[in-house]
């Protein structure tokens, strides 16, 4: 149970700066997700706070207290990672017990916070086999039966659920928010997928070349991006963006795509205010698309399909809007490539950004 | 020109079947999916179309030719590996010329043709490279390279997306559908991954341990289910699966989960020809299960919520009805807290009835 | 575990890291250097003791080394050069080919290869009579032919449990993928195969090379004056008189000089080969 609190972190690695002035808080008990690309910093950080790396600038506060200095062992953190280290012939009791053995726990102790966290992972029926012989998922829940044995303030995961097969991660999340959620402890998950942030965390800090972008829950994430590249990488398949120009005419605003435009003038205001340019960019879910036969009012945009991608309970159609292509997700819909259809966007959905720096407008 | 059909094809390994009497016929020009999980056969199959393995049994005809005992390089198939195989120390474009070195095509039509498909997958600008400069994406774009240029009668893809990263593969799928119309070959793809299957083929062979489960088109795969096995596979999120028994009180026919129940008297009668016990699996799709603040009319079931994964363009909610849990669907706008308690139904029209034993459906 | 780069600990460890590579240096070079330095000393400054570093050099021992009748340098010199380059014409093919059969087809099942090997285990020295009898039955005795028979027999088992490694190495996939495109098994190992283990190859022919380059006893026993190779005429010059050590130094010294060009032309082949097989 701890609040979290980085300022002005920084790392660097000789030239490479890994991390940039990075500055946020984490609340007691919430459940944060560091998301990026490879390389963007965000295991740098996550080593950071638990000790095994330290900062080149800034202070790293564990409930008030300045932790740089303090070596890992005594950060009451624990950290759970990608690769399980477990000897095959070593009984699940053994392997949970480990950490509170090396502190020197009575065995009662022991037996006690062992049994109880196995109870809520839903292991302990296990407890007497050996590790060898057990599946991914009963790996995984040992190894964060270890990870919370010592109830400790932080949890540190890194990238957990990267080894499993896709189903097996699917059931994975579900369970893994749940029980961080029931356990209560203050948790940092670093990631790479962004599904998996969305569906878990409470709050994303998306990160990229070592620099913060947004530091929101995941509904503001995915409805209110601050930049392009937040609305770019949250979001499969990812969102629409089209270069256009800002075009007024006749008393109404204007997005000049090229192929079409799109009326924007109840935006008129917001966009002639925040923009530094007329050149911009619209951006729209695809799941905000949708598909008709036939034009479906002024702002309907003819499009080509090209490929139909039936997903089960949806289908995504990859279009062109002339030399735009267009990404939509819809509902189960009966179309074939090469047809003609004609696109709405969901006017509440869209966004607008500045070319020129990436911030959102609309 | 690139029809294949396989006859009762059985293949051993020891005292292991890797492929079980296996029955599939493919028509010309058709884009079929090989699904299944990591050893359901699907490589030794496709090694066996290729001629690389054997059959124990069976036979493998392509275009009505009894193939068995034609060696790899007379049967006119083009097989991408999983590896990709790309020769190290040759280029990326001796690498693709290589097919067509062997049918000795003179050189400058060789040339024609190497540049033809790179600028088709567009790695034109690769050509001089080796292998081990490559990316990922790069050297699997330049095995795919090497099975088209020979336009063979059939290309056997064995899971040619697995080894990309996440972004890349779903660029490559609707890629490989836009090529796919410009080649006209048949195409068999294998892969363990439902998504990919449903979303590329034509029509798909479900796998497991050998066997071959259904084959079908994917609609009717994701709607029409005619095992366990298909309906849990396909569709992500999973189906819902409901162990209950049978039970028949007051002149209707319940289907009891122990933590609720559910009416069955309509199906009464196909239940009653085709179960082979009272032990049935009741099957609903995650999107087919609503949820609603108030009780509604009908049979609707008391939940508590779980835990909300707030995943776009659905919200993923798993909940709890008595002791069991179930995987629900809800559009964006749905908003509700762990421990929430809702109201749950489940659509009349899409629900599935599954004998426990025999594993086949029944509704 | 995390000790920084100039701790006590890690000056220590290169310390004698450095003493151990020092010591084996010296182990390794001396009589070499004793041995060329014996080259061109004088006659009387050789076997004076303690030795005598300050002297003036003479190339008076090559000189009679070179025309000596007991130690024919030039004809061993010959000899040496057409024993070792027949035997890796004959070594590299034939154990390429098995290594081959071993790795793809697992011919004989483990026991044919295991029987191979053991052939390298066998001690030269027993063999040598019989090996005598037979050379002397077909007419071979003071004939290169024989010994390159000989030198091809014991390089082989080495060499195919060199090459095995490396044709494990490849991946089955690369053969059936040519295959599939087209390609009979032959033209695959052609082609495909042996491009990819070229290193091991060289690596084959060098060990081969430098092993019956150096071979002495089948040489001794076998050839009297016509097929006598270098390493024998070298002996030529432990005589009834005595050893000439100052011809016998120069003529050793003659007899390493084309092995140590060679030696430091494909060094780094050797390095390549060794661990190519080793890294995935």
């Amino acid at each position: 149970m701890a609040v979290v609190r980085l300022e002005n972190l920084t790392k660097r690695f000789g030239n490479v700066v890994a991390v940039n002035n990075l500055s946020l808080e984490i609340k007691d008990g919430e459940f944060v997700s560091f998301l990026g690309p490879s390389g963007c910093g965000k295991t740098t950080t996550l080593r950071m706070i638990a000790g095994v790396e330290r900062p080149t600038e800034g202070e790293i506060c564990i409930d008030d207290v300045v932790v740089n200095d303090l070596p890992s062992k005594d950060r009451d953190i624990a950290m759970v990672f990608q690769f399980y280290v477990m000897y095959p012939a070593m009984k699940v009791f053994d392997q949970i017990a480990f950490p509170l053995k090396m502190r020197g726990a009575s065995k009662d102790e022991i037996k006690k916070s062992v049994r109880e966290v196995a109870t809520i992972l839903g292991i302990d029926h296990l407890l007497n086999f050996p590790v060898g012989g057990l599946t991914m998922g009963e790996r995984q829940r040992i190894e964060l039966a270890r990870a919370m044995v010592r109830r400790p303030k932080v949890y540190l995961l890194d990238e957990p659920l990267t080894n499993l097969d896709a189903k097996l991660r699917a059931r994975m999340r579900g369970e893994l928010k749940r029980l961080i959620k029931t356990l209560g402890t203050t948790t940092i998950y670093v990631t790479h997928d962004q599904l998996e942030a969305i569906s878990m965390a409470d709050r994303i800090a998306v990160m990229t070349l070592g620099s913060l972008q947004q530091y929101d829950t995941p509904e503001n994430m995915y409805d209110h991006p601050t930049n392009l590249f937040v609305a770019g990488f949250i979001g499969t398949p990812a969102i629409n963006f089209v270069d256009c120009s800002f075009v007024e005419k006749d008393g109404r605003a204007f997005l000049d795509a090229g192929e079409f435009v799109y009326d924007i003038t109840e935006f008129r205001e917001n966009v002639a205010k925040d923009s530094t340019s007329p050149e911009l960019i619209l951006g729209i879910r695809p799941e905000h698309i949708s598909v008709n036969k036939r034009r479906a009012g002024e702002n309907s945009i003819e499009a080509q399909v090209n490929v139909v991608e039936p997903t089960g309970n949806r289908t995504i159609v990859r279009m062109s809007v002339g030399k735009h292509p267009m990404v939509a997700n819809t509902g189960v819909l009966a179309i074939s490539p090469d047809e003609k259809v004609w696109v709405n966007f969901d006017r509440t959905k869209i966004h607008i950004f500045d070319k020129k720096t990436e911030r959102t407008i609309i | 020109m690139g029809k294949l059909a396989l006859k009762h094809v059985t293949k051993r390994f020891g005292d292991k079947t890797a492929v079980n009497k296996l029955d599939l016929q493919v028509a010309d020009g058709q884009f079929v999916c090989l699904l299944g999980p990591s050893g359901a056969g699907k490589t030794t199959t496709f090694r066996m179309i290729a001629g690389v393995e054997r059959p124990d049994e069976g036979e493998i005809y392509i275009d009505d030719v009894l193939v068995n005992q034609l060696p790899p390089k007379d049967r006119d198939i083009a097989m991408m590996f999983q590896s990709y195989a790309l020769y190290p120390h040759k280029t990326v474009y001796e690498n693709i010329a290589y097919p067509l070195k062997k049918r000795r095509l003179s050189d400058s039509d060789i040339k024609n043709r190497v540049n033809q498909v790179a600028e088709t997958l567009g790695i034109s600008s690769l050509l001089d490279r080796l292998p081990k400069q490559l990316s990922g994406g790069e050297k699997q774009r330049v095995a795919m390279g090497r099975a088209i240029v020979r336009q063979p009668k059939a290309l056997l893809l064995d899971e040619p997306l697995t080894n990309l990263d996440a972004k890349l593969r779903e660029q490559m799928r609707g890629e490989f559908k836009r090529l796919r119309r410009e080649l006209k070959t048949t195409i068999i793809l294998a892969t363990p991954d439902q998504l990919e299957a449903i979303s590329m083929g034509d029509r798909v062979a479900v796998m497991n341990f050998g066997n071959l489960l259904q084959f079908d088109s994917p609609d009717v795969l994701y709607n029409h289910p005619t095992n366990l096995f298909v309906a849990g596979f396909v569709g992500s999120p999973a189906m819902n699966l409901v162990e209950c028994t049978l039970v028949n009180t007051n002149g209707r026919v319940l289907l009891d989960a122990g933590d609720f129940t559910y009416d069955v008297s309509r199906f009464k009668d196909q239940i009653k020809q085709q179960a082979t016990s009272s032990e049935l699996k009741l099957g609903i799709r995650p999107e087919h299960i609503s949820m609603s603040r108030s009780r509604a009319d009908g049979e609707c079931y008391e939940a508590e919520i779980y835990v909300v994964e707030p995943a776009r363009p659905d919200i993923v909610v798993d909940i709890r009805i008595g002791k069991r849990l179930l995987t629900a669907l809800a559009p964006e706008t749905f908003r509700a807290n762990m421990g929430d308690k809702v109201w749950v139904t489940f659509d009349q029209e899409k629900i599935h009835i599954f004998d426990k034993k025999t594993e086949k459906t029944i509704v | 575990m995390t000790s920084s780069k100039n701790s006590p600990t890690s000056l220590v460890k290169k310390a004698l890291i450095y003493l151990a590579v020092a010591l084996i240096l010296i182990a390794t070079l001396t009589p070499l250097v004793w041995m060329v330095v014996t080259s061109i000393k004088p006659e009387p400054d050789i076997l004076v003791t303690p030795p005598r570093f300050l002297f003036t050099p003479t190339l008076d021992h090559y000189w009679f080394a070179l025309a000596a009748p007991e130690a024919p340098l030039v004809r061993g010199l010959y000899n040496s050069l057409i024993i070792s380059l027949a035997t890796i014409a004959l070594v590299v093919p034939i154990s390429a080919l098995a290594a081959y059969g071993f790795a793809r087809y697992n011919l004989g099942g483990g026991h044919l290869q295991f029987y191979i090997l053991t052939v390298k285990m066998f001690p030269p020295i027993a063999a040598i009579i019989p090996f005598f009898v037979i050379f002397q039955n077909l007419n071979l005795l003071d004939n290169v032919i024989s010994l390159i028979i000989l030198n091809t027999l014991f390089n082989l088992p080495f060499a195919i449990w060199l090459l095995y490694g490396f044709f494990k190495e490849i991946p089955a996939d690369l053969e059936e993928s040519a295959m599939i495109e087209g390609s009979t098994r032959f033209e695959v190992f052609r082609e495909i195969v042996l491009p990819l283990v070229a290193p091991g190859l060289a690596v084959t022919a060098i060990f081969s090379i430098l092993f019956t380059w150096n071979e002495f006893l089948f040489a001794f026993i076998l050839t009297r004056s016509q097929a006598v190779t270098l390493t024998v005429a070298v002996s030529g010059f432990w005589t009834h008189r005595g050893m000439l050590w100052g011809p016998l130094s120069a003529a050793a010294t003659i007899c390493i000089i084309p092995m140590f060009i060679f030696a430091l032309i494909i060094q780094r082949y050797i390095v390549r080969g060794l661990t190519f097989g080793a890294i995935k």
